[in-house]
């Protein structure tokens, strides 16, 4: 396990103590840590994007009540991740048979998730809106300096650690994480009037 | 300030911000929705740069959770998260123990030895005349007695042996050992 994944387990088993103590709040960070994540998990299962919403929240309810029962053996988001494929295998099942006229086959929605065309639940507003935003954030990237360009796609499409970029980008850390930072923020600028006028 | 906000986010996301900083920063973010609305656009950038399928959460997505927890009558019972053990350092903690209870029982025991010593040698020094009479009357006591004359007599005819070699005594000892 790397010093990143450790600090992320941390933060978490500190959080789970703090629910576990009576301090609901602390679910609140749990949950914005991981929503993005967990509703990309359920978006594979679940095809309608409202739908995948409604699941992934179910998920997150599931999980703070049984969270009693979590003793950190595993990490909080392994846990998590599976209660919320649980919980989309079971939506798609109790859906299943309340429309019995369509079939569900829940490994075959494994596979077909990573198809875009397949995504066919999606509204075309949706689509648009998600496509904008992909594009706005790309079109940024492009834009960015060479150094802090090669900084952010080390970090997120090669999932590089700050040391690892350092190394890579023959700099200091601290650079890196300027690097990273300012690329996002350039990234933000773009995407804000997008989410703005949603 | 703001800035140096917006960076810990940055860092928080990349799990590069120690855990104590991380959170005061996830406590801050609480009473501060501008700094949550960073955090949820640095997310959904992360997500669409990983993916193109990326349908983000509604915004209102954490406040929902949120609210439908407070209904929720759940108890927690008090316990304590189980760590994840790291063996590594568990072997090195119990290795340390070991040798520290090796050297400290070592050193013990030469104590109490170096202490027998001194006290055999004080002894001896005290009480040198008497203790020479005192194994005088020592030997002669433990010293051999000689049989009585009946049984020195049988021992002679039997080569020293109390029973015979060919005793019967010794099957029939045997013949009782099989019947218990």
């Amino acid at each position: 396990m790397n010093d990143q994944a450790r600090t992320s387990e941390q933060i978490d088993q500190e959080l789970v103590l703090r629910v576990q103590q009576g301090d609901k709040s602390a679910y609140d960070h749990l949950v914005r840590k991981y929503q993005h994540k967990i509703i990309q998990i359920v978006n594979r299962y679940v095809k309608d994007p409202s739908e995948a919403q409604d699941v992934a929240q179910e998920s997150f309810i599931k999980a703070y009540r049984a969270l009693n029962n979590f003793r950190g053996d595993s990490a909080f988001y392994t846990w998590l991740y599976r209660i919320a494929i649980n919980t989309a295998k079971n939506y798609l099942v109790s859906r299943a048979r309340r429309y019995s006229q369509y079939e569900v086959d829940i490994q075959e929605a494994e596979q077909v998730g990573n198809i875009p065309q397949l995504r066919s639940m999606e509204t075309p507003e949706q689509q648009l809106f998600n496509e904008e935003i992909v594009a706005a954030i790309k079109s940024a990237i492009d834009k960015l300096p060479e150094e802090m360009r090669m900084a952010i796609m080390l970090r997120e499409f090669e999932g590089m650690s700050y040391e690892e970029i350092a190394q890579a980008m023959d700099c200091p850390v601290g650079t890196v994480r300027s690097r990273i930072f300012r690329a996002r923020e350039a990234i933000d600028n773009k995407l804000t009037p997008l989410l703005d006028n949603r | 300030m703001q800035e140096e906000l917006h960076c810990k986010i940055s860092q928080f996301i990349d799990d590069d911000l120690p855990v104590d900083q991380a959170l005061i920063l996830l406590d801050q973010i609480i009473d501060n929705p501008g700094l949550e609305a960073k955090l949820y656009r640095y997310q959904i950038a992360r997500e669409a740069l990983k993916t193109d399928l990326h349908s983000p959460p509604d915004a209102n997505f954490v406040k929902r959770i949120s609210q439908q927890i407070k209904q929720e009558n759940v108890q927690f019972l008090p316990h304590r998260l189980r760590l994840r053990k790291n063996y590594k350092t568990l072997l090195a903690v119990a290795a340390s123990v070991v040798i520290v209870a090796v050297i400290v029982l070592g050193s013990l025991s030469q104590t109490q030895e170096n202490n027998i010593q001194a006290l055999q040698i004080v002894a001896s020094d005290d009480t040198g005349v008497q203790d020479q009479d005192e194994n005088e009357q020592w030997a002669a006591v433990s010293a051999p007695q000689p049989p009585s004359p009946p049984y020195y007599d049988y021992l002679e005819a039997h080569q020293g042996v109390l029973y015979p070699p060919d005793s019967v005594l010794h099957n029939y000892a045997r013949t009782a050992s099989y019947g218990k």
